[in-house]
């Protein structure tokens, strides 16, 4: 939706109360504001991170008692009250998603449903502060000097709050943070890789859209001057749900189809009050079976079939392409590293040295260990014994994280790309730790913030067309050809800068003219400065890149050399030649 | 006291076992498993009361029955979205979500919100009886042998050729598709089987709990619970963590008041899982890259 699009329908909204009839009108209208306030941040959770919320109607009555019981019981004023219960929400959310930081996405489902019942048991249990059943009475209006926001002037205050989280909503989730939720929804190593904290950026996530759904608690309170907990029952977390998945889950609009498709049917539903739930689950069913994407995502699909036919063709590309930075190459050494799988051994006393900025490969047969060593390096498996050194820094026990963080960055032996990001996008995820805009500033769209957005999509460029896919830039990562979704994941890893650059099986899959490219561009990377290891099969293209190369066989080293002296080693090509079965020792089974 | 929290961690533990038996070749839950327990319980009382079948009869239609409402569960909910490109996500989160909703909604609506009682298997009752310092029932030694019977039983199946089979696609999905095991047809076995032992719980636990259908949730949350405390994948912590759970629970009661139990062991849980997050007995799981 365009500019001009959005101030028609904030147009439409504004002048709404002047078209309705009566006080149900404006009532429903506002309620399906505070609604869309919390649907807004349930959409950055769960649709955009894939973090389900079962819980998001317990929020909504943390902030709605806060803002309630600080208004009526301590004489707040709204103006206060309101941050109150965002801050409040916020801490309760921040609480409650501590403990989901190392644990799997389906944790945090049952984790906010468990949240939820104790919240509705602790509003009746807790009578001294929040007067059991009776609930809160007489929550007043906002009020400035003797003005009362009733009526349409509350309307309006709730669409300000509404269009303000639409707007500062939006701006996460275009930026760096909507990208990483993004990546962990679709694919977390990916993620990882890029050296973002995942559970960091969980935490955040949630504690957003907690203050989302305390605000429209604080609105909610507001609007209907008495709570109770009979308010905030479990049907009213499965309903926010629903209004998410019926608009259209990881949409920017879909809250507002979600929260218009189900306002708009009012009749229907006090007419079936009694049916409520029975149409809430089957509803749900239905839509995550048959239509996971929800209204929006079948818009989408109708527009795109009509978009096709008149497709501008690709942009050409910037012809002034500034040289890339040299990277400083950092030097690696392994030592005596050692890993078992329960009882298998993948690696074992392995030790290694590459000079900075040199290019090395590690080959070996099916089985040998090189992607489990890979693994070691960055951090994806934690070491069992010995010692990694990368530039002189022993990494052994810091996380995947920490390790891409500073420096080491790698790609996977399948490419690991965010469907639903496009081509440069994916990039851009790769220098998410280079940003320096805080949160804050992103959400505010403050300059720093807007100036390095345009800074990140320009340097990602560089490396898109560095690996020579330039034009493809704003194509979905979900469209792109296997070879090329290689190309995309080591230009996400150089734009991350860095020190070492871990490549596995680069050359898996390729045709015979990909892997001449391929074999430029490897050259390419180690001119650079970057020192680069590369996992491979392919014999020939490891001959004529690497100036050394360790050979591994059932996670032991082999061989040790520059590639004429160790492919000429009668132990690898006995190892290459299938030597070893004809002895009668048959091959090796460990894990790859 | 101590009785009270053995009847009630055995049914947790049951619950915690079944939500188990699926995620093991799946990496799913049954978000309706709390629901199937109270519908076990309800239905297993209905047909006693109504058809006047024996008791034991009437446990294994509501087996069959329980299970058959897994196995669809699986068809409609979960297989269409696993078979989805790259997984489908979450979607079985809220979609068996949905399950459970419907459920929840269509039993209340046929049954009413009334609690039912289901009466103890002959020869066995609920009559307490003194033994020593602790005053016990026949039945409630019966649960716990049970409970402890099921699990037994459950390891004995993981150690057969099909028990081995699935313990195998929890490992890796993709090998053993090229060891030609099939994971849809095991994972519907799987669902089938924690219907069993859903409609197991339920039965046990109809002579002590008063069977609502609006129990389901607590029922499913006090299941995750046990499971996730426990340990995903290893029944016997599950079984150590149902009992602690329901321990506290009773101490939360005495202590405080019966409101806070859910809040009490709630946060124990979590504080449980920031500690140790593969729980007191679960391996930590390899990350396969």
């Amino acid at each position: 939706m365009g500019r001009l699009a959005t101030l028609v329908v904030l147009g439409i909204a504004v002048l709404l109360p002047f078209a309705l009839r009566g006080e149900y009108a404006l009532l429903v209208a506002t309620q399906l504001l505070v609604f869309y306030l919390v649907v807004l941040g349930l959409n950055l959770l769960t649709g955009y991170g894939g973090q389900t919320s079962i819980g998001h109607g317990a929020l909504v009555a943390v902030g709605a008692y806060v803002a309630a019981l600080g208004m009526v019981d301590h004489g707040l004023s709204f103006w206060v009250a309101l941050p109150l219960a965002m801050v409040g929400t916020g801490l309760a959310g921040a609480l409650m998603a501590l403990p989901t930081f190392r644990l799997s996405t389906w944790y945090f489902a049952l984790i906010t449903l468990g949240f939820a019942r104790v919240i509705s048991g602790l509003l009746v249990e807790l009578e001294p502060i929040t007067h059991g059943f009776s609930g809160v009475i007489g929550v007043p209006m906002p009020r400035v000097g003797a003005y009362e926001f009733s009526g349409r002037a509350f309307y309006w205050l709730v669409l300000a709050l509404a269009f303000a989280a639409y707007l500062v909503t939006g701006n996460l989730i275009a930026s760096r943070y909507g990208r990483a939720l993004m990546a962990l929804r679709d694919n977390p190593l990916a993620g990882i890789g890029a050296g973002i904290s995942l559970g960091r950026l969980k935490i955040m996530a949630f504690v957003y859209s907690a203050m989302l759904a305390g605000a429209g608690g604080a609105m909610f309170a507001v609007q209907k001057t008495v709570i109770t907990p009979e308010d905030f029952t479990t049907d009213l977390s499965i309903f926010f749900l629903l209004v998410v998945v019926l608009g259209g889950l990881g949409r920017k609009h879909g809250p507002l189809i979600g929260a218009l498709a189900f306002f708009l049917l009012p009749e229907l539903l006090t007419d079936l009050q009694k049916w409520r739930m029975l149409i809430y689950g089957a509803g749900l069913l239905l839509l995550t079976v048959y239509a996971p994407d929800g209204i929006a995502g079948a818009l989408e699909a109708v527009r795109d079939r009509f978009a096709r036919k008149r497709r501008p063709a690709p942009v050409p590309a910037m012809t002034t392409a500034a040289p890339l930075p040299r990277l400083a190459g950092a030097d690696l050494v392994v030592e005596g590293v050692s890993k078992s799988f329960g009882g298998v051994t993948a690696v074992a006393d392995l030790s290694l040295a590459v000079p900075a900025g040199s290019v090395h490969a590690v080959v070996g047969p099916n089985g040998s260990g090189k992607t489990t060593l890979l693994n070691l390096i960055t951090g994806f498996y934690p070491v069992d014994q010995g010692r990694i050194l990368v530039a002189g820094d022993n990494v052994v026990g810091r996380g995947a994280t920490a390790i891409a963080r500073n420096g080491v960055r790698r790609t996977f032996q399948t490419p690991k790309l965010i469907a639903g990001l496009s081509v440069i996008e994916n990039v851009m995820l790769g220098a998410y730790t280079a940003e320096a805009a805080t949160m804050a500033e992103i959400a505010l769209a403050l300059p720093r913030a807007r100036r390095e957005a345009i800074e990140r999509r320009a340097e990602a460029m560089s490396y898109l067309r560095f690996v020579g896919l330039d034009v493809r830039a704003d194509d979905p990562a979900g469209e792109i050809p296997h070879g090329q979704q290689r190309l995309i994941e080591i230009a996400r890893a150089l734009v991350g800068r860095p020190s070492l650059l871990l490549l596995d099986e680069p050359a898996a899959g390729l045709s015979l003219a990909e892997l001449d490219g391929l074999c430029d561009l490897i050259k390419a990377i180690a001119g650079l400065g970057t020192t680069v290891v590369i996992v491979e099969h392919h014999l020939d293209l490891v001959a004529n890149l690497a100036q050394s190369v360790t050979v591994l066989d059932r996670g032991r080293l082999l061989a040790a050399g520059t590639p004429d002296t160790v492919f000429n080693h009668p132990d690898v090509v006995a190892a290459y030649m299938g030597g070893r079965a004809l002895n009668g020792q048959g091959a090796s089974h460990a894990a790859a | 006291m101590l009785v009270q929290a053995l009847t009630a961690g055995s049914i947790y533990a049951l619950v915690g076992i079944s939500v188990n038996v699926i995620y093991r070749p799946t990496n799913t839950f049954n978000l309706a498993q709390g629901n199937l327990v109270m519908l076990g319980a309800i239905l297993c009382a209905t047909i006693l009361g109504q058809l006047k079948l024996p008791w034991y009869a009437a446990a294994g239609i509501t087996i069959v029955v329980i299970s058959a409402i897994a196995w669809v569960t699986h068809l409609v909910a979960v297989a269409p979205i696993l078979s989805r490109p790259g997984g489908g996500g979450h979607g079985w989160l809220v979609s068996t979500l949905a399950i459970g909703i419907l459920i929840e909604d269509v039993v209340g609506k046929i049954v009413g919100p009334d609690p039912q009682r289901l009466p103890p298997p002959p020869p066995l009752s609920t009559e307490l009886i003194a033994l020593g310092p602790v005053s016990v029932s026949s039945y409630q030694i019966a649960l716990i042998v049970g409970v402890i019977a099921i699990v037994a039983g459950l390891e004995a199946f993981y150690r057969s050729r099909t028990g081995r089979a699935i313990l195998a696609i929890a490992e890796d999905r993709d090998a053993s598709l090229l060891w030609g095991i099939d994971p849809t047809r095991l994972a519907r076995m799987s669902f089938i089987l924690s219907g069993v032992v859903a409609a197991m719980a339920g039965i046990l636990a109809g002579p002590v709990f008063y069977a609502s259908v609006g129990l389901g949730g607590s029922l499913l949350i006090k299941g995750f619970e046990a499971a996730a405390a426990g340990g995903i994948g290893s029944n016997r912590g599950v079984v150590l963590a149902g009992f602690f759970i329901a321990l506290l629970e009773v101490m939360a009661a005495h202590a405080l008041a019966p409101g806070y139990q859910d809040a009490v062991t709630f946060v124990a849980v979590l504080l449980l899982l920031l500690v140790r997050p593969q729980g007191l007995m679960g391996r930590t799981g390899l990350r396969t890259v």
